[in-house]
This record gives structure tokens, sequence and C-alpha cells, in this order.
């Protein structure tokens, strides 16, 4: 097979800072098929479906539609069409918010050229990519949403033990001789734990338990 | 990791303008826990700074100055794991950029004596930021140290 008559991946760019744009596109075009660029959020929309590209790289605050709704309406109307976001913004709570929204990529501006590249390779080739300067954060996100399980909530240590024997079926009276407390100090930790998940019942109690894997079901 | 073109720097993807004004806007860095205040600093510096980075730790601002290699810093002092007078001071200390600005909400002299002693060169209030922000950065960037209104009033002499 002729090597040059391999489709390059074709990207539709949407930034609404002309200089920033005018740089990106000369770096696209040297490695991808640069369709359009846009500058606010209706025009990317509009682009996508006219164009239907490989790749959308799209920074996040625009005029008219910002990028995560212009994201969120992408995914849906064209699922196959996969999204890098590329920001000023170096923390993690942009970046959940981009991957919740439908992004496969995070690439924050200030990154190496080789990064955005490389980044839109990758996800062009179905996998994700998340720039070194928010991956360490988001894990440790990742691992507290692991402990805290879907509601979020922030258990204690102790308040964690006790929910577990709970969910094991143990007593409060039980309860208080494992931890050695006394059982009226187990029942205020039952009390408080119910506060904070904002249960009224030891069955929900449970179920929360077994969704956050202090117990298995 | 980066790769590094003949000259030993990368081309970073946001190229610095140059065409509009003579001399091009200075480059900051941003850090603050609250997004809201970040925004507000950010519309604050702008245009008489390019805001190429936001940050929301300090953690995360380290690397972004290591990426951004950027005139000047300015951070929010209290935040989450590395504080912003931590982070400031690895700044200062690696030399990757002399001009930074703390942006607290307390004055508090034992934070204010550990930044200075840190090389940290601004030091302003937030009740002061919308007045003395930008002069501060501007002093910092020429070299020279800057405390706001409401530090003055409370060092010593």
């Amino acid at each position: 097979m002729n090597p040059s008559r391999m489709a390059r991946t074709r990207v539709v760019l949407a930034d609404d800072h002309a200089v920033v744009a005018q740089g990106l596109s000369e770096l696209l075009k040297d490695s991808f098929d640069l369709l359009e660029v846009v500058h606010d959020g209706h025009a990317l929309l509009d682009a996508a479906d006219r164009l239907r590209p490989d790749v959308v790289v799209t920074d996040i605050s625009m005029p008219l539609l910002n990028g995560l709704e212009a994201i969120r309406q992408i995914r849906a109307r064209h699922p196959e069409i996969k999204i890098v976001v590329l920001t000023m913004h170096a923390d993690t709570q942009t970046a959940v918010s981009a991957f919740r929204a439908g992004a496969q990529g995070y690439v924050v501006k200030v990154s190496p050229e080789q990064e955005f590249t490389e980044a839109i390779e990758q996800v062009a080739q179905g996998r994700a990519y998340i720039s070194p300067l928010v991956a360490k954060e988001l894990i440790d996100v990742l691992l507290e949403a692991g402990n805290a399980g879907p509601e979020r909530a922030r258990l204690t240590v102790r308040q964690r033990e006790v929910l577990q024997l709970i969910a094991e079926g143990k007593t409060m009276k039980e309860v208080a001789s494992v931890l050695k407390i006394s059982p009226r100090t187990a029942e205020s930790h039952k009390y408080e734990i119910m506060q904070v998940l904002g249960v009224d019942n030891t069955a929900a109690l449970v179920q929360y338990a077994v969704r956050a894997g202090l117990v298995g079901d | 990791m980066a790769m590094r073109d003949v000259t030993g720097e990368p081309p970073a993807v946001l190229a610095q303008s140059s065409e509009d004004a003579p001399r091009p806007a200075p480059r900051v860095v941003l850090a603050d826990d609250h997004p809201e205040l970040l925004a507000e600093t950010q519309s604050l510096l702008e245009p008489d700074f390019e805001v190429v980075c936001l940050a929301t730790g300090g953690a995360a601002l380290l690397r972004a100055v290591l990426e951004a290699k950027p005139d000047g810093v300015v951070s929010d002092v209290q935040m989450p794991g590395v504080n912003g007078i931590e982070a400031g001071s690895e700044i200062v200390r690696q030399g990757l950029c002399g001009a930074v600005v703390m942006l607290s909400m307390y004055n508090d002299p034992q934070l204010l004596s550990t930044a200075l002693e840190a090389g940290i060169r601004g030091y302003v209030l937030k009740e002061d930021a919308g007045e003395e922000l930008i002069p501060a950065l501007r002093a910092v960037l020429a070299g020279n140290k800057y405390f706001s209104r409401g530090v003055r009033s409370a060092l010593p002499d």
C-alpha cells in the first residue's frame, strides 16, 4: 500500500482566540487533515454536523455555546467523533468536567507541541490522553471517589469502620465490642454516618456500604 | 516526555503573540483553589498581561510553570496540598520565575516572612488586588518588592 494515499486524520479546530487558532492551525496542518477552524460553539456544532471529522479539538470557554455543552451535543449526535479538549486550565475540576461531557483527551495549552499531536493521534485510534499536568491529581480524585462511593460522602476512618461492621450484620453492641468503644459511642457514630449519607434507615446504610465496596455483595 | 528541538526549548502549543502591541504582554500563570477567584484575577490582569495557564493547586502550579516558563506568577496562599508559598518558594529556588506575587486573604506576619525569606518579592491582600495587583506584578517583573496597602500597614517600621 502506498503510504502517501493513507487517509490522514480529519480534524476540526475550535478556539476563540485568533492568534492561538492561527498557531494551532499551522501545527495541525503538518500532521492532520485540518478541515475547518471555528471560533464559537455554534459554529463548532455546525462544522461537526456538516463535515463529520474524526477528531474535534476544542477549547472550553467560547462565545455563543461553551465548549463543554458543544462536546455534549456532538457526542449525542455523532458518538463516533472523538474529542480533544485544549485549554489553559491545568486543573482537575475542569478535566473531570471535560471527560464527563464526553471528551477523550485533555491537553493543557502550555504543553509542548508534541503533546498536542500525540493526544490527537491517541484519541483518533480510540485511546484516551490526559495531560501530565493534571494526571496526578486526577488519579487522586479517582481513588477518593472509589472510597467515598457515588454520593461522594466524606466519612472518617472510624465511621467507615463502624459502617463496615454494621453492613456485616453486627449489632451496635457487637460493633462497640469489636472497636472497643462504648455502645453509646457506636450509636452516635451510626447516627452521624446516617446524617452524612442522608439516609434514615439501616438498610440504606448497608446498601451504601456495598456500593462503596466496604463489603462484598 | 517532551522532545526538545535543537535550541533546547520545547515549542509551546500556545505561541506568544507579537503582532498587536509594540511590546508583548508579560506571560503569567495564575493559581487559586477557587475557580471563580481564578477567573476574577484573570479578567483583572488581562489584557495588560497574557494569562497562559490556570492552576488550582501548588503542585499543578509548579508543573504549569515548568511547562509555560512564564514571566510572572500570581498565586493564592491558602491552597490544599502544596500551598502557594511552598510552590512559590520552589519556583524561585529553582530559578523558574523570579516575579512571584502571593495573593492572600489574610495578613499573616508568619506567612509573609516565610514568603520573603524564600525570595518571593510580592505580597498582596485580596482586598487590595483590584487596585494593587497590576502595580505589584509590574514591580516584581522589574526586580523590585511590592507589598499592598493592607500588608504595609502591618509591617514593622
